[in-house]
């Protein structure tokens, strides 16, 4: 219990006192998970307008494979990303293990199944005549499909802030893909496990009070949302 | 449209500016050398004086000697002779060089049911657990410190097994947690125990064999095996730590007041 | 006024699965047009719909406009979305104020140049100026039809295809709607009503055929003129 107090009270100290590693850290998590979702977003987008609404074989079946990889450990998307890009691997030459790169090539793959699957729940729960109301409106496929996201906004807001809650907190990826890479590779979840593998459990705890933090306002963000979006379907 | 959507992708992330060139070097080493921070004491010096900048990756010795393998590092920084040796003659590295050594030290709990304290060498300590089948916490993760583990079981001529023998597949640091937490003895590198020795009950009980000297090597991977690597940049690593300045540098390092590692190059000034 | 369109539609068959919903199908619809399909639960009729506004597509088809035949389905289908307008019975408000529904419907119409004024004038017609800044999924069902109606005003389709456009509404809502149909009507636009309740829209149309048996065929009753032939067959057998 007294580790638990004072290390949370360095943890407070060294936040605040603005300790420039801690942010550096702070910051690559930051940068890496918020270029993965962002790149992550239309083709998610796209696979869930054609799962919702597409009529074409195999369909339940990429269903089923995305919901399956809803529960695939990250440590299995490193492993498998881990030997393509090494540089005996297949995509060796692109140069790409232990780079920012390669962290965010494994984020995007961890956020891509929440935001296909997400999105698609909502698209089906939408109402199909959205899309036809603005098709026969006279909106081209692409400004119906915007439409109806613009329908579903609430609900893809929701996935957006799950994935983004699994890709900023995730180590196991991270670890293998980026080496964990001082002021490189860095980020908050590999930082904590490596400050608590050397016993700095106050940087550990002070980095795990900013994913808390984040947590907590992604997670208040979510309910105003949704909170939104019960008022006006 | 799915392999469309993801070829994008990848150009977008590989267009995306990544350093690597000569100015770059990478470095695996064992996780006890990162944690020490020595590293973080040694690299910024020598970026200073040669300008190629260092991406440390720190993995278990198994992994590292791997990773130089396969060419996904250019440089390796490790403690496990006998592997460092097969690496080399594999034809994986060249140009080995000593560098410095720390030694592993037997810690457990003060009372001491082994009573391991007082013994003329850790083939004798071992012994004494083993008759006893007193608690003892092995890494259990084919790091380098677990292969010292098993090869000093091997000099004790002993082959642990049992209830009391736990293998834990965890960091050091972890490790010592384990042990602290059931009052079992472990072997432990010197680094990670003056680390995390103040949150800990269990005590420091042998130390000083020979056997336990844990020596580190430098090796760089072999060029003609991996072309791309960063050679240059390899060699003049190899030759700044084992140059004079470094060397003392590596003396003078300390965690909580004590030396953590000895030099391993004769130092004439 | 809306250019004169002539749509022949025959051979039409449209399966779901194995289940056969439309089979050798002919349909014809003129401008001034007014025609009233009626049929049993089932037999097909929104399905029909659905297949000339080319949001369906069907097993089988030859269309063509004004005596053209029409290419690829694609093509088709295009050409259909673009001509030919479908309202839901349950018309889909687009979230935000039913002006905001309006905008929308105006500014995908190329022809229109003032888009606010244009909207007004649309509120004005289905008599929803009081509520244009209401939420549109909190309006009453009559009156998200008549603004379905004024979205397809905006629209200015040469067909408006219609789902039951009366069931449910209260009569305030239902006079209100007829009289708006009739407006379509006299600009020349096309129209077909899928209703269960003929007597409603008697005055309106020019037409009426029956869906039965998978097959169109004129139906029987005031208005109607030709003779529906299965109810010719079912009463000679009887």
């Amino acid at each position: 219990m007294d580790v638990l107090v004072s290390s949370t009270i360095e943890a407070f100290h060294l936040l605040f006192s603005g300790d420039a590693e801690i942010w550096e850290i702070v910051g690559i998590s930051f940068r890496v998970s918020t270029l993965a979702i962002m790149a992550a977003v239309p083709p998610a987008l796209i696979i869930a307008f054609f799962l919702a609404y597409g009529n074409f074989f195999g369909r339940r079946f990429l269903i089923s494979l995305f919901n399956t990889f809803l529960s695939v450990p990250a440590v299995v998307i490193g492993l498998t990303l881990f030997i393509l890009l090494s540089r005996q691997g297949p995509m060796g030459d692109f140069k790409l293990l232990f780079t920012q790169t390669a962290m965010g090539i494994g984020q995007f793959l961890l956020c891509l199944p929440i935001l296909v699957c997400m999105a698609h729940v909502s698209l089906q729960s939408a109402d199909r005549a959205a899309w036809e109301t603005a098709r026969t409106l006279g909106a081209g496929p692409i400004r119906a499909f915007f439409t109806v996201l613009y329908e579903i906004r609430f609900g893809l807001m929701a996935a957006l802030l799950a994935g983004y809650g699994r890709i900023i907190s995730e180590v196991g990826a991270s670890m293998m893909l980026g080496g964990n890479i001082a002021h490189y590779t860095r980020n908050i979840p590999t930082a904590i496990a490596l400050e608590t593998s050397k016993g700095a459990f106050a940087e550990g705890i002070a980095l795990g009070l900013v994913l808390l933090f984040l947590a907590f306002l992604l997670n208040a963000l979510l309910q105003y949302v949704q909170g939104r979006g019960s008022i006006n379907p | 449209m799915l392999p469309k959507v993801f070829l994008l992708l990848l150009g977008f992330f590989v267009t995306t500016p990544i350093s690597a060139d000569d100015s770059l070097l990478r470095l695996a080493t064992t996780t006890s050398t990162a944690n020490s921070g020595l590293m973080d004491y040694l690299l910024p010096r020598f970026t200073e004086e040669t300008s190629i900048e260092v991406h440390l990756i720190a993995v278990g010795t198994g992994k590292a000697l791997r990773l130089g393998r396969e060419g996904d590092v250019d440089v390796v920084l490790v403690h496990a002779r006998a592997a460092e040796d097969a690496f080399v003659n594999a034809g994986h590295g060249v140009n080995r060089a000593d560098v410095m050594y720390n030694d592993f030290i037997i810690v457990g709990p003060e009372s001491d049911p082994a009573d391991v304290a007082r013994s003329g060498s850790v083939a004798e300590v071992l012994q004494k657990i083993f008759d006893k089948s007193a608690p003892f916490i092995s890494r259990g993760d084919d790091s380098g410190t677990h292969k010292r583990e098993l090869l000093l079981w091997q000099i004790a001529g002993r082959s642990p097994a049992g209830s009391w023998y736990r293998e834990v597949g965890q960091g050091m640091g972890k490790t010592l947690q384990i042990a602290n937490e059931i009052d079992a003895y472990t072997m432990t590198d010197r680094g990670t125990w003056l680390a995390y020795q103040a949150k800990l009950e269990i005590k420091l009980l042998f130390q000083g064999d020979p056997p336990l000297i844990n020596p580190y090597g430098i090796i760089a991977v072999n060029p003609e095996r991996q072309q791309h690597v960063n050679y240059q940049g390899a060699i003049k690593l190899i030759k700044w730590i084992t140059s004079p300045a470094a060397q003392k540098m590596i003396g003078q390092f300390k965690v909580r007041n004590q030396q953590l590692f000895v030099p391993s190059v004769e130092n004439k000034d | 006024m809306i250019d004169a369109l002539q749509l022949n539609l025959s051979r039409l068959s449209k399966k779901y699965g194995r289940n056969v919903v439309l089979d050798n199908l002919k349909f014809d619809i003129a401008s001034h047009e007014c025609v009233l399909l009626t049929g049993e639960n089932g037999a097909g009729k929104t399905t029909l719909l659905r297949i000339i506004s080319g949001l369906e597509k069907p097993e089988h088809c030859e269309i063509s406009f004004n005596a053209a035949p029409a290419g690829s389905w694609r093509k088709l289908r295009k050409r259909l979305l673009k001509s030919v307008m479908y309202l839901h019975q349950q018309p889909y408000m687009l979230s935000g104020s039913l002006r905001r529904n309006l905008e929308y419907a105006a500014r995908l119409n190329a022809a229109i140049v003032d888009q606010e004024s244009s909207v007004d004038r649309a509120l004005e017609w289905a008599g929803l100026e009081a509520l244009q800044f209401q939420s549109a999924a909190s309006l009453s069902g009559g009156q998200k039809q008549r603004v379905a109606l004024a979205r397809a005003r905006l629209r200015d389709p040469q067909i408006l295809l219609l789902d039951e456009p009366t069931a449910n509404l209260d009569s305030e809502s239902r006079e209100r709607t007829m009289q708006m149909l009739y407006e379509f009507r006299d600009t020349g636009t096309a129209i077909v009503i899928v209703s269960h309740d003929p007597e409603v829209f008697s005055d309106l149309t020019t037409r009426r055929i029956h869906l039965h048996d998978r097959q169109t065929s004129p139906a029987d009753g005031p208005g109607s003129e030709v003779i529906d032939l299965d109810k010719v067959r079912q009463s000679q057998q009887q």
